[in-house]
């Protein structure tokens, strides 16, 4: 027992010795970031089965799934450097659970941007990559069009001639991800440690393409030219929200 | 401050080790305080099916498979002499060619159970309404039985049986009614070809001109959710479906999608059985598709049209292709049969 005590003493200063040396230059401390992701049309909350909104074009619709990944986000500081996080995170905005997640030993301090992919890249945007989770495998991109992942599934009704008629905006495969970025200064400098990055559905309607439901086209799979207006409209869908 | 912070450490760590050492031990003779331990048994799948999720309280053993599977095919769970093999035949996936029943199969991943999701999360759920509402169960004729006692005894350590038992035996047997070997698994596992006709069906069936993958997921062939796929133009009775559940208008029409394989044996098909062969089933998709406000958006084509718009061929080769996910081995499996 004892010897086992000495044994645990010694193996513990070795790591914690080791620990330190790592850590030589302490500061800034490394936290645990929340990310909120929250969901809006034009300053409205999504809900649901409603049809209530209208995009830029005028379409009067509503949304029935909003489902997506996001990775690749990027917390840029002026000061600190850059901060990047490997994790794949998807997100069903139906479901409050998948809409937030943490981003681990981020160095506090002052920030100045954010980036991040809606999607996947192409290195890990591979069939049954992921781990097979429901999830996932509901978001599976055929292998005949390219293999991976639905990067963007937006679905609903909206209305085409006054009568309720579909829509599926779906993005996949890697000449369509979207890379997205928004400029906008924060502060990680106080427990808890929190941001909320908002997406507004509206943004992947306009700037700089108005697209319009009846016009452009209801269902974008297969069809290049529908998924670039989408993809080229994603840049902006996030901003950053004050809690 | 740091030697402090070590010891404090080491002791949590050695108070730790202590604590779980002890606790082993008195597990062990829990353990041989029992009779034999029940045999583990697992259930090994492809990894284009979603990942299996079983309880911690239910936990899979040779044994409690075989119970349940006993109860499957015994009449003396019912009160007018039927079993549940009495609607859901194994030579039809476990569905029943009058009746239109929901086959068994791969309901392991499943989370919604019933046309209309009148039963949710695990399978013990839907097989305590089974055995509770549906077949009111008359526990006393097991607990006085001559061989059940001993075999739930064995299986649960328990000498007074009870519905939730039952439940839980039946869950344990469904969960191995596993089909994962038809000819498209085979082709995914390069051990077969598909023909031309088959292959075109599959490009159908998984791209936008088919797009059957949405809802009919590959690996499941069903995607756990709930859909109005135009099979009506005016709601009444049954066929409202989810919305007897939910009385939510949005949900009017919509059902559990089905599984896919072995469709070519589940007819009749639909929730109400009104399609009896699949050309009628691919025949809805491609021309019929009526419009309600919660009709699938993924319903609605490219270009604002309802309906796929294949040609004989290409409606031929769709067939063709969903019978590829008939799988013999699962209908002929000795270890589901009647024991
Ligand atoms: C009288 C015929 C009949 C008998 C007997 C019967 N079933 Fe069923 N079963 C059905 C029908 C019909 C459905 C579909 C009904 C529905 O969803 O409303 C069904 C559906 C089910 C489902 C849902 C499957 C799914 O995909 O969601 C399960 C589970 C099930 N039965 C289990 C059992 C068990 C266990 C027994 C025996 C205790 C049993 N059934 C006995 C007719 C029967
Ligand atoms: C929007 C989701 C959705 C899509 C897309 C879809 N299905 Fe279905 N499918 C369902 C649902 C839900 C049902 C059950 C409907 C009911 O019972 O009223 C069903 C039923 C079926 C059935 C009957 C199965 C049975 O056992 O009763 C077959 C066969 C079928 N679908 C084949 C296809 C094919 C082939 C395609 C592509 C052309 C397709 N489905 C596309 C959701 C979908």
């Amino acid at each position: 027992m004892r010897l086992l005590f000495y044994a645990f003493l010694v193996a513990l200063v070795i790591t914690l010795l080791g620990a330190c040396n790592k850590n030589d230059n302490f500061f800034p401390e490394k936290i645990k970031l929340t990310v909120k992701l929250n969901h809006v049309i034009d300053g409205n909350p999504l809900v649901f089965d409603t049809l209530v909104f209208f995009n830029e074009a005028g379409n009067n619709y509503e949304i029935t799934r909003l489902e997506y990944y996001i990775s690749n986000i990027k917390l840029h500081s002026d000061f600190l450097g850059d901060y990047e996080s490997n994790d794949i995170i998807y997100v069903d905005a139906a479901n409050p659970e998948s809409c937030s997640f943490t981003l681990n030993n981020v160095p506090s301090g002052k920030y100045n941007s954010i980036s991040y992919t809606i999607g996947i890249d192409s290195i890990r945007n591979v069939s049954y990559y992921l781990p097979n989770t429901n999830e996932n495998i509901g978001m599976a991109w055929p292998d005949g069009m390219g293999g991976g992942y639905h990067f963007l599934k937006l679905e609903g009704h909206y209305l085409y001639n006054t009568v309720s008629t579909g829509f599926a905006i779906h993005l996949g495969s890697n000449p369509f991800q979207v890379n997205g970025s928004f400029n906008q200064e924060f502060m990680l400098g106080y427990n808890p440690y929190q941001i909320k990055m908002e997406m507004n559905v509206n943004e992947w309607f306009k700037n700089p393409i108005t697209y319009n439901l009846q016009t452009d086209g209801n269902y974008t799979m297969g069809s290049a030219l529908l998924m670039n207006k989408i993809r080229v409209n994603g840049h902006d869908v996030f901003t950053l929200k004050n809690n | 401050m740091k030697t402090k912070f070590v010891l404090f450490f080491s002791l949590i760590i050695i108070t730790t080790a202590i604590l779980y050492s002890c606790k082993k031990e008195n597990l062990e003779e829990g353990m041989t305080a029992s009779e034999t331990p029940l045999t583990p048994y697992t259930i090994s799948s492809p990894n284009y099916m979603p990942q299996l999720h079983i309880p911690a309280d239910n936990p899979l053993t040779v044994e409690g498979i075989e119970l349940g599977r006993k109860l499957y095919y015994d009449t003396i769970l019912s009160n007018s002499g039927i079993s549940c093999s009495s609607c859901h035949f194994q030579s039809y996936a476990f569905s029943n060619p009058t009746v239109n029943s929901l086959p068994h199969m791969n309901l392991a991943w499943n989370n919604k159970f019933l046309w209309i999701g009148s039963e949710e999360g695990v399978l013990e759920n839907a097989m305590i309404f089974e055995v509770e509402d549906f077949f009111q169960t008359d526990i006393s004729k097991l607990n006085n039985h001559n061989s059940y006692p001993g075999l739930f005894k064995r299986v649960f350590q328990t000498t007074n049986i009870t519905a939730h038992h039952v439940a839980y035996a039946l869950a344990q047997f469904v969960r191995t009614q596993v089909s994962i070997n038809s000819k498209f698994d085979q082709y995914l596992r390069y051990e077969t070809m598909l023909t031309p006709s088959e292959m075109n069906g599959f490009v159908i069936y998984n791209s936008e001109r088919g797009d059957c993958f949405h809802c009919h997921t590959l690996g499941l062939f069903n995607d756990n959710n709930f859909h109005n796929i135009g099979i009506d133009s005016i709601f009444a009775g049954q066929n409202k479906g989810r919305y007897n559940i939910t009385l939510d208008s949005t949900d009017l029409g919509k059902f559990k999608t089905p599984s896919l394989r072995n469709v070519e044996l589940t007819a009749p098909y639909m929730h109400d059985g009104r399609f009896s062969t699949l050309e009628q089933v691919v025949e809805h998709y491609n021309s019929q598709v009526k419009i309600t406000p919660s009709l699938d958006p993924i319903l609605t084509k490219p270009n604002h049209q309802f309906g796929l718009q294949l040609n004989n061929q290409e409606k031929a080769d769709l067939v063709a292709f969903l019978k590829t996910l008939t799988d013999t081995s699962f209908i002929t499996n000795q270890a589901l049969s009647n024991p």
